[in-house]
């Protein structure tokens, strides 16, 4: 088997992330989540509410998925697809982080792969906690693209390391 | 005909169902938003499943009360007993080899459309999906299965 390219957090990377995001958001909510400025740090850890977390795996590379929300945003989008009011962070919600976050991952994961990435399944873990910070300790930048909806915000975030 | 094939068909532009579907998916937004769709689509029957060992227990009991399901769409991706062991599961025993078996998953990758559509599914859905996508699914599904029993 042939060694998948080498994956850095660049133009391209923010360019799939944002398309995969938009298109996965868009189809289930018909939400359209615009993209703010994206950034590449040392250091970062976005506070929010509630996130979704898959491994990046493959032969070279480990690293993290991470889709945080802050509570005003992952509510107003399962109301749409529950037709009902979220007021707390329920079982839910918390399904529903799961699999929003598993989506964004497939999504990204099939564009990688279709490039000569390798990267397999994983399973998502959630994470609740009002204002939480979610740190990935690794070696290397994280990238994180912040997205806005009419109501709150979220974050996609990736880190990763060379084995 | 088999009962099941001709439990669907479509009027006008809505499906029309005197069956029972079955949802499997252990995360209950999906298992939702299927719902929602299908009873867009005109299906008034549209029962859960949390998993694939729930489910198997289910058409089995449907069919024991001669009540079978006229369609089921499953996950790929889940605990105990996956989507594609559900499958395996009914296309061995005969009374649910022509079963439509719509496989519904995150996974967009050939490998996995073309492993489970191997193993029988009648057809695979991309997640997330529209409804107008579920509805081109349904409509290719049973205009297919309509030919092979023609």
């Amino acid at each position: 088997m042939s060694q998948p390219p080498t994956l850095v957090l660049n133009d391209a990377l923010v360019k799939t992330v944002i398309k995969c995001v938009q298109t996965s958001f868009f189809t289930l909510f018909g939400v359209q989540a615009n993209a703010g400025t994206p950034s590449n740090r040392g250091d970062y850890a976005s506070k929010a509410d509630i996130s979704g977390i898959m491994g990046m795996v493959q032969a070279q590379i480990e690293g993290n998925l991470v889709v945080s929300f802050q509570k005003a945003a992952i509510f107003t989008l399962l109301e749409k697809t529950y037709g009902k009011k979220f007021t707390e962070l329920n079982e839910s919600v918390r399904q529903g982080v799961g699999e929003l976050t598993n989506i964004v991952y497939s999504r990204v994961k099939k564009e990688l792969n279709d490039k000569g990435h390798q990267f397999v399944m994983s399973i998502p873990t959630v994470i609740i906690g009002s204002g939480h910070a979610v740190y990935s300790l690794h070696e290397g930048p994280t990238l994180v693209v912040p997205f806005s909806i009419e109501q709150g915000e979220f974050y996609v975030e990736i880190a990763l390391q060379n084995k | 005909m088999s009962r099941v094939s001709a439990t669907l068909c479509l009027q006008g532009d809505r499906m029309t169902d005197s069956g029972r579907v079955l949802v499997v998916d252990d995360f209950e937004m999906v298992r939702v938003t299927l719902r929602e769709c299908l009873k867009q689509l005109g299906f008034s029957s549209v029962e859960e499943a949390q998993d694939g060992e729930i489910a198997w227990k289910m058409i089995l009991s449907a069919a024991d009360d001669s009540q079978p399901y006229a369609m089921v769409f499953a996950d790929l991706n889940m605990p105990n007993k996956n989507g594609l062991e559900l499958l395996v599961a009914c296309r061995q025993d005969p009374r649910f080899a022509s079963l439509p078996f719509v496989m519904v998953s995150a996974e967009s990758e050939r490998q996995y459309v073309i492993q489970c559509l191997q193993r029988g599914a009648n057809d695979y859905v991309i997640k997330p999906f529209s409804t107008q996508t579920l509805q081109r699914k349904i409509e290719k599904v049973t205009a297919r299965l309509r030919r092979v029993a023609a």
